[in-house]
């Protein structure tokens, strides 16, 4: 398989310029002969006058070009006689090869070879007849040479494609260096000399000598030929070499002998002789993309550079193959004018020459789409004008607007439609999404590493993905025959080659939504860390509440010989528990809902027997206290509580607790009879108070006088987070 | 009420002990079965009738609210309460919307557990200030059901609030100078609409999910 994606060197012996250099010769080439042809055209004798056949069959006069006329020539007249000579259509005729035999095409020559030598002399009569029938005679002098800006727009037109055609050639043959371009070049001045030979005779002003008509259709017919024998031998060798050196030379030997037998009229009738072989090339380019794609199935440059010109050349081709060729072969008029097939051709040449030339070809099947897309709607156009004109028979103005209102109103709409489906980006799929974020959460490298394969596999079908050190962004590689993908927080980076499973390349839009993917896993991956650096503070926090309080309590339970009491520290902790558990999202406790369960549960334990409660409290709103504040407050208050109903027999029971400036104020008081000094020492209820206000950085006041005072103050360390 | 026959689910052992000696208290003519997972409370609701279940709701193999669920569906009559250690706020709400009547605390000290035991047997609910906030937010984030009755009446969101503010029923009776009973009844009533609001939501959520 021999694949145009290799750069050879040059081969030594070869000629060896630079690309300038062959771009030089290539230009000056086709200046030569643009010159050439500019020269012949002006260098005919010119009367000025811009003549066509009209519907009537007579020669009408289209545009006076001379201002120094008789006045009788004026535009709309029919033009009857040159010299001696009576005019018919058929001396207007744009290309000769159209003539239905050799014996026409010969008679068509001597009579252009009689109205030259007429139009060549310093005098000559014209016979026009006017609309209302009058005839008369006017006598002109043509001039020696014919203005150059006198010349239709197709004489230029014919010369633009084909000076584009040889120097798009020359500019893929000066980059690249190898057969195929080197085919593509001489392709290129086949067109470039078709079109030159062509511009002269297909406009010219009324007749060229017969000798010059037939050296320039023989260019034609010659240039033509070198443009599809061009084609052939490079659809040989590229993308996959089909023929070798040996079947390329016969291509060429069969082209030549037919470039030589045609003009000199030694083919079997004149339309065969000209119209068969391009009809036989065009067989043979089809057959020869369909085996090229064949071969390429394997082959995603080469698939894609033939999807790419393949159809450039089948499209440029078939222009002329049915607009011209197979009319003239049934016997019918042309249906196009050449000049305009020739525009044709070098719009798909131009992108025939960026095929080869650059072959980063990916967004292939958008490029083909738009192109064809407008030569449908072209064709489209044209088709329903001339239907609207010769069926429904409408003026050709309003035909021309209904057409093109219809084309611009129903084809445009639907050929974006489609133009959508076939360009639509695949953004990440939400499923992907998903996932992706599972892989972001798994814990397993190596598994990780397989699934996100797993999703570039799904996702692009590549024939290999191996691993690759790439940083960066996703990247082509190879005019997309790899795609590289960075390193994401779980996969090294990655290379995956021939998307699709070899069926195409990889395009811009592959490497978008890649690094989009990449992108989603990097953000995963970090959201995954942010959660797991919060799970750490989250159970950081908890283990410290839970050995500040849990701990210290069952420590104090286990060193407590009091059975009532053991109890009573174990309900206690089993709260504590249930706040750590309960608030073990969030950076705090709100003081509210912490008091209001104090609350209630003293108040059941007071009411059991007959205590009744004093409840105040004031504090900020939504005020949030940590596990440990939490938990002094509570012990504090329990404790009181628990002193009351055991020793004091009071009858009510006092909690006031202020929040001011960052600092609780807690009273607690009942009216009970006090204690005496030394009293519960052991028991602990005031020294546990007095060691938890105290480990807080609080101070603890005790008062006997008229009950028991305790006055509690804690600061509130704030707590946010 | 009378309980005759009353089921202890709970997987630790001294617990189980604990509480069947409490509930022996608390119901003295009663006959008390026991089940220590998810699988022999659900035989035993197959094979018997029950007045009042004790359920756990952390058991080895699965959670006590499918028991309570169970019961809702094959044996309304019974009377589910929801026992447990930490009194976890979510899992009590939760229990109380699949059907259950009232919870108690393991952790408290007996004598209350058996107080609130007798009470919930006097037809008084417990509700302590932590669970009516919980209550408050779930009717919050269900919002008015239409006209299910899932919504509360201005009355129960009053008895709602004090209550979350630490207030017993008999202060709150005295708040809004009406009978403690006046005020087991709302509560009652509100662990009933919260049953109700659950399934609205529940219907609420299958409708978003384009179930229903």
């Amino acid at each position: 398989m021999d694949v145009m994606t290799d750069e050879r060197p040059p081969r030594s012996g070869a000629l060896s310029l630079p690309p300038m250099g062959r771009l030089a010769i290539v230009t000056m080439l086709y200046a030569v002969i643009a010159l050439a042809a500019l020269w012949l055209a002006t260098s005919q004798p010119w009367m000025g006058l811009v003549m066509s056949p009209g519907d009537d069959g007579l020669i009408v006069l289209r545009q006076v070009q001379r201002d120094d006329l008789p006045s009788p020539l004026q535009p709309g007249l029919r033009v009857t006689q040159i010299g001696a000579v009576k005019l018919m259509g058929q001396d207007f005729i744009e290309e000769p090869d159209t003539l239905d035999s050799y014996e026409a095409l010969n008679a068509f020559r001597a009579r252009q070879t009689i109205l030259h030598e007429l139009v060549d002399l310093p005098r000559l009569n014209i016979a026009v007849s006017n609309p209302d029938g009058t005839a008369e005679t006017v006598q002109i002098a043509p001039y020696a040479g014919r203005p150059a800006w006198s010349l239709p727009f197709e004489f230029w037109l014919q010369l633009l494609v084909g000076g584009a055609g040889a120097l798009l050639g020359g500019w893929v043959w000066s980059l690249k260096r190898d057969e195929a371009s080197r085919y593509f070049a001489i392709s290129g001045i086949g067109l470039m000399l078709s079109a030159a030979s062509a511009s002269v005779y297909s406009t010219r002003e009324l007749a060229l000598d017969g000798g010059l008509l037939h050296l320039l259709a023989a260019g034609n017919y010659a240039g033509t030929n070198i443009f599809d024998l061009a084609l052939i031998s490079l659809l040989l060798v590229y993308p996959n070499r089909i023929g070798n050196r040996a079947v390329i030379g016969v291509v060429w030997a069969v082209g030549l002998v037919l470039i030589v037998a045609q003009p000199l009229q030694l083919m079997s009738s004149q339309p065969v002789g000209t119209y068969a072989p391009m009809l036989a090339q065009f067989i043979v380019l089809f057959l020869l993309i369909g085996t090229q794609l064949y071969l390429s199935r394997r082959n995603p440059l080469g698939r894609a550079a033939l999807g790419w010109f393949g159809l450039s050349i089948l499209l440029g081709t078939a222009v002329f193959v049915f607009a011209i060729a197979l009319p003239v072969l049934l016997g019918q008029e042309p249906q196009a004018k050449q000049a305009h097939a020739f525009a044709i051709i070098l719009l798909i040449h131009g992108g025939l020459a960026i095929g080869v030339a650059r072959y980063r070809l990916f967004d292939l099947g958008i490029w083909s789409f738009r192109l064809m897309s407008y030569l449908i709607g072209g064709f489209l156009l044209i088709a329903l004008d001339a239907v609207l004109i010769y069926v429904v028979a409408i003026e050709r103005i309003p035909a021309f607007g209904i057409a093109l209102l219809a084309v611009g109103m129903l084809y445009l709409p639907l050929r974006n439609v489609l133009g959508g489906l076939m360009t639509r980006r695949i953004s990440v799929d939400p499923a992907r999404f998903r996932q992706i974020v599972d892989i972001a959460l798994a814990r397993d490298g190596a598994q990780q590493d397989t699934r996100w394969r797993s999703i570039l596999q799904e996702s692009f079908a590549p024939l290999a993905i191996e691993p690759a050190s790439h940083a960066g962004k996703a990247q082509l590689r190879d005019g997309g025959q790899e795609l590289l993908v960075p390193a994401t927080g779980v996969a090294p980076g990655l290379v995956m080659r021939f998307a699709d499973a070899g069926r195409r390349l990889f395009s811009q839009a592959d490497a978008d939504r890649a690094q989009e993917l990449v992108d989603l896993m990097g953000h995963a991956f970090e959201s995954r860390d942010a959660h797991e650096r919060g799970a750490r503070q989250e159970r950081s926090r908890m283990a410290r509440d839970l050995h500040d309080n849990i701990g210290a309590q069952l420590l104090r339970t286990l060193h407590s010989t009091d059975i009532e009491r053991k109890d009573a520290i174990v309900g206690e902790t089993l709260t504590d528990l249930r706040d750590i558990i309960s608030h073990a999202q969030g950076g705090g406790m709100k003081l509210e809902e912490i008091l209001a369960e104090l609350r209630f549960e003293t108040d059941e334990r007071l009411n059991a027997v007959g205590i009744g409660l004093d409840w105040q409290t004031s504090h900020a709103e939504d005020l949030l206290v940590d596990a440990r504040t939490a938990h002094s407050i509570r012990s504090i208050v329990r404790e009181a509580a628990s002193n009351a109903i055991r020793h004091s027999g009071a009858s009510r029971f006092g909690v006031d607790l202020q929040e001011c400036d960052g600092q609780l104020t807690l009273n607690l008081a009942d009216d009970g009879k006090g204690f005496m000094q030394g009293e519960h020492r052991q028991g602990g209820g005031l020294s546990n108070m007095t060691a938890r206000a105290e480990g807080q950085g609080g101070t603890i006041a005790i008062s006997s006088i008229g009950g028991t005072g305790i006055q509690v103050q804690l600061p509130l360390r704030s707590c946010e987070s | 009420m009378t309980a005759s026959r009353l089921l202890i689910v709970e997987d630790v052992p001294e617990a189980l002990i604990w509480l069947s000696r409490i509930a022996q208290s608390a119901f003295p003519a009663a006959e008390i079965g026991t089940a220590r997972n998810v699988r022999e409370a659900l035989a035993h609701i197959r094979h018997g009738r029950w007045d009042v279940a004790l359920v756990d709701l952390g058991l080895p193999d699965g959670s006590g609210l499918e028991i309570i669920r169970q019961f809702a569906q094959h044996s309304p009559d019974t009377m589910c309460i929801v026992s447990t250690v930490f009194g976890d706020d979510a899992h009590i709400v939760a229990a109380l919307s699949a059907g259950a009547q009232g919870y108690i605390l393991k952790g408290q000290a007996e004598a209350t557990v058996l107080r609130q035991l007798t009470q919930l047997q006097h037809g008084l609910p417990v509700l302590s200030p932590t669970i009516a906030r919980r209550i408050m937010e779930h009717f919050q984030r269900t919002g008015p059901v239409g006209n299910d009755g899932g919504d509360l009446t201005p009355r129960e969101q009053d008895v709602l609030t004090m209550v979350a503010r630490g207030l017993r029923n008999a202060e709150v009776a005295a708040a809004l100078s009406l009978a403690e009973s006046t005020i087991a009844t709302h509560i009652k009533s509100i662990y009933r609409k919260l049953g109700i609001s659950s399934r609205a939501e529940a219907a609420l959520e299958a409708t978003r999910l384009g179930l229903a």
